[in-house]
């Protein structure tokens, strides 16, 4: 049976900032819970609310976080992964308190083991996308993929997943194959 | 053509409609995603990502929208989104489209009712 530890019992997530989150995580541990596994979601939080790698020298070098990555969402998705990571190491789960909003994530259900997307589809997209494109396409898909496997489950993103692949090869091939018989009949013309 | 103007004469697709209408009910804040989920919210219809970007970029070509990235986030893999935004041509181009579909079928139905 998994143990329910309050976290954040005052304030929503949306509301803190992330050293005042990490203080209330430390003050929260309880005799059961293992400091390390407190320690490791502090570094996740850390490296959940910067986004990219990159960012994470920016921590490391004591400067202050952008704070349009101190997002609701990035908090929220962070703990939500904590949680699944946790449950399938079957770690002791801390749960976030009720009163932390967790809708900006899917519906906020933290039962979901984290999945990640099928990168074989992810390669496809980034032969046929153009560049400029395919950061933001990617990026949808994700984001849109984990909400429908918190939802329907992994078989059934998966499936939507690959269906979205398909689609955009056909989107976008269909772009590639119009400029190719343009410009084959541009040549054409030049030539005569 | 890359980057000419919106020609008076032009009206919409239904695609660029709907998208266009969407950035119109949500100004500040619609990228990829949100725009997908709003159009198959609305329509029913299960709409593709490819479908929408390319889509977005001839609407960005012919002055209708203009885009911007946003912040990378975790649930995004650590990318970024890019944010798009309706044009006062986008809003014009809307407003003759409504009008013409108006003139054409306005009424029509109700007519053969009658």
């Amino acid at each position: 049976m998994i143990e329910k530890h309050e976290l954040v019992p005052e304030k929503s997530l949306a509301e803190i900032e992330v050293d005042e989150l990490i203080e209330s995580l430390r003050q929260s541990a309880t005799a059961d819970v293992d400091e390390t596994l407190i320690e490791w979601l502090c570094n996740r939080l850390i490296v959940g609310v910067q986004g990219l790698r990159d960012l994470r020298i920016h921590h490391e070098l004591g400067l202050p976080l952008p704070p349009s990555l101190i997002t609701k969402s990035n908090i929220a998705y962070e703990v939500w992964r904590f949680e699944s990571e946790a449950r399938q190491n079957r770690f002791p789960v801390v749960l976030v308190d009720g009163s932390c909003d967790l809708s900006s994530f899917g519906n906020g259900s933290t039962h979901q083991p984290m999945i990640a997307v099928p990168s074989a589809a992810e390669t496809i997209i980034s032969y046929v996308c153009t560049p400029d494109r395919l950061e933001a396409v990617l990026g949808d898909l994700e984001r849109n993929f984990a909400r429908r496997a918190t939802k329907q489950g992994e078989k059934a993103a998966r499936g939507w997943y690959w269906w979205q692949t398909a689609r955009t090869v056909a989107a976008f091939g269909f772009q590639i194959v119009v400029k190719a018989v343009l410009l084959r009949e541009l040549l054409r013309k030049l030539r005569l | 053509m890359v980057g000419h103007s919106y020609m008076a004469r032009d009206t919409l697709g239904t695609f660029e409609y709907q998208i266009l209408s969407v950035l119109l009910r949500q100004p500040c804040d619609a990228y990829g995603a949100t725009i997908q989920e709003r159009i198959e919210d609305t329509t029913g219809r299960d709409v593709s990502i490819g479908a929408l970007y390319t889509s977005l970029d001839r609407l960005e070509r012919k002055g209708l929208v203009s885009s911007w990235w946003g912040e990378p986030t975790a649930e995004r893999g650590g990318r970024r989104k890019r944010y798009y935004k309706i044009e006062a041509s986008g809003v014009e181009a809307v407003r003759r489209t409504e009008a013409m579909h108006a003139r054409f079928g306005g009424g029509l139905l109700a007519s053969q009712v009658i």
